[in-house]
């Protein structure tokens, strides 16, 4: 097998020198933090703190297998080794890579990510944080269309500010995954959009020239929920409710036992808690009342 | 470790009344439990508990791809679990592609399942749906009737498919390698205390009759009705009027058309017929 060329992408705040090709993401500078080879992952780990259907995290390592995709196995927050499945779609591994598994490599770095989107405003992170289905990726397309750049979308990672300055949000890559029915709603034709996987109707919109690619402090952390009811509201949280927010939306929280300890992750949770203003979002779940409630953010992250 | 109890049913059945009884019935406090913290265990589709157990999100995978792991997902729950628990599923009894049962017997104590007159099925999930009750009956009678499967969105639950409303029963009573418990909607209407006492028993939950008698008190459809309007209820579509709407039995008769009613007796004949809901001369008993 000839020897796969090695590139060097950026990604959440690292860089990641690479033997899969990951078109999607920006160039990154050497030297590299992070390192994604192919190689021989095995079935199961010798030390396992919490399993799921598709995981197994202990200390310093988390192993995940799906199905007719591949084998990933995170170390140490340095290595991912991917072992492809037979006939695996490398845009199916791709959506592995990014997603669980840089997840889980991200939290074995200390680094916080959030499951969340985040545009830019006035040279600072707006955090859009909700689970699956909850329109984190609608809403930040929204704020793209009416002018402003996305930082990240599903997945945003937050690192240490520093000599006590707030947490900063890093970018991830410049596009948003979108529904058809999203797409309907922000009236973006999608014939000339490519799919997430093939067999999914999920579409990669590219946001352009409008990508954040640099990080940016964090000042607000809305938690998007929809309802059945009428309402469009921003109900700020405050106190303990804000640690217990951050906790619940951090992505593949269930790693998180898997780690030594979680301290540091706490330690992040409580920066970011001092540091940003955190509200509940409540919207319609029929009547998605898109722009309305981009005006609505605004202004509470403008005020 | 078999810990799950199904409460499975095709939709608007009675399924949610009876989490509300044995929401009352598990609380032991002396007023009712909120209709929106039944808390009674999350239904078997929902999106978060698949991301929470897979550790990928099923956003990620194709409908087929998720039932490929469903089996795994609810076998994981089971290991999780630290005592029985009860889950709400409207997914008819099926296997996957790989001929496993979605519902595994393997993470599975028993289910209990909750059959309605078709008839009045017909009225209350085309009020519930927001559509005329042509399409209702249509669906009712289509092998691919599933929920949630439209793939132009995400949806709020996994795709659960339903078959027809015979298949649905028949799926459930006859196919499941573990106990299952047949409960009339019918029957929780006319004669409460005996229905809801024989199903508690094979549930393992308490049958004294003091804890029956308040549980069915603070579950009645008026309490249910009242609170629904003071404080609306979670789970209504939210195109619908309200999720608590007649809970009657024979509602059909003043809104169904004669054909409209021969049409869903032509459909289920032998399940209806089977679950007492046609006499024998044919004419529905309810």
């Amino acid at each position: 097998m000839a020897r796969a060329r090695k590139r060097h992408y950026s990604l959440f705040g690292l860089t990641v020198v690479s033997e899969l090709p990951l078109p999607e993401l920006p160039p990154g500078k050497p030297p590299a933090d992070v390192v994604v080879r192919r190689g021989v992952v095995p079935e199961a780990l010798d030390e396992v703190k919490k399993r799921g259907v598709l995981y197994q995290a202990g200390p310093g390592r988390l192993l995940l297998r799906v199905r007719d995709v591949g084998r990933f196995l995170v170390s140490d927050g340095r290595e991912i080794r991917v072992e492809p499945a037979s006939e695996a779609e490398e845009r199916a591994l791709r959506v592995f890579l990014y997603g669980s598994a840089m997840g889980a490599l991200l939290q074995q770095r200390g680094v916080l990510p959030l499951h969340a989107s985040a545009i830019e405003a006035g040279g600072r992170a707006i955090v859009l944080a909700g689970n699956s289905g909850e329109g984190k990726s609608t809403l930040a397309a929204a704020f793209h269309r009416a002018g402003y750049r996305v930082l990240a979308d599903d997945v945003v990672a937050v690192h240490p500010g520093g000599d006590g300055d707030a947490p900063r949000a890093f970018p991830a890559y410049p596009a948003l995954k979108l529904w058809p029915d999203a797409l309907a709603r922000l009236e973006i034709d999608p014939s000339e959009l490519a799919r997430e996987r093939p067999g999914l109707e999920k579409t990669i919109l590219p946001t352009g020239e409008r990508f954040a690619g640099e990080p940016l402090p964090i000042t607000h952390v809305y938690l998007l929920h929809s309802t059945n009811k009428d309402d469009l509201e921003v109900k700020p949280i405050t106190g303990m409710g804000k640690l217990a927010a951050l906790w619940r939306f951090t992505y593949r929280r269930q790693f998180l036992d898997g780690l030594e300890d979680k301290q540091q992750h706490f330690r992040m949770c409580t920066a970011l808690a001092k540091s940003a203003a955190l509200a509940a979002v409540v919207r319609p779940s029929g009547d998605f009342r898109i722009d309305e409630l981009r005006e609505l953010l605004e202004k509470d992250f403008r005020e | 470790m078999n810990r799950i109890v199904w409460l499975a049913s095709y939709p608007k059945s009675g399924n949610t009344w009876f989490r509300a009884f044995l929401a009352n019935l598990l609380s032991g406090l002396d007023r009712p439990v909120p209709i929106n913290a039944l808390r009674t265990g999350s239904i078997a589709s929902a999106r978060p508990v698949f991301d929470e157990l897979a550790g990928v999100e099923a956003s990620e995978l194709t409908p087929d791809e998720i039932d490929l792991l469903r089996p795994d997902v609810y076998q994981q729950m089971a290991e999780e679990a630290l005592a029985t628990e009860y889950h709400k599923v409207h997914d008819a009894y099926t296997l996957n592609s790989e001929g496993r049962p979605l519902l595994p017997p393997e993470a599975t104590r028993a289910a209990l399942y909750f059959v309605r007159n078709p008839l009045d099925v017909a009225v209350s999930y085309a009020h519930h749906s927001h559509c005329d009750v042509d399409t209702v009956i249509g669906w009712m009678a289509h092998p691919g009737h599933c929920f949630c499967a439209g793939p132009k969105r995400l949806h709020n639950q996994l795709r659960q498919r339903l078959l027809t409303w015979s298949g649905h029963v028949e799926s459930w009573v006859d196919r499941p390698e573990f106990p299952v418990h047949v409960v009339r909607y019918e029957d929780m209407k006319l004669a409460p205390e005996a229905t809801f006492t024989e199903a508690a028993r094979f549930a393992d939950l308490p049958t004294e009759p003091e804890a029956i008698a308040r549980a069915l008190e603070f579950s009645s459809f008026e309490e249910l009705q009242r609170q629904e309007a003071e404080t609306g209820f979670a789970e209504k579509n939210p195109r619908a009027e309200s999720f608590f709407r007649k809970g009657v039995a024979g509602g059909w008769r003043e809104a169904l058309s004669e054909e409209q009613a021969a049409k869903v007796i032509e459909d289920h004949r032998g399940v209806m017929e089977r679950f007492g809901y046609l006499d024998e001369g044919g004419e529905p008993v309810f």
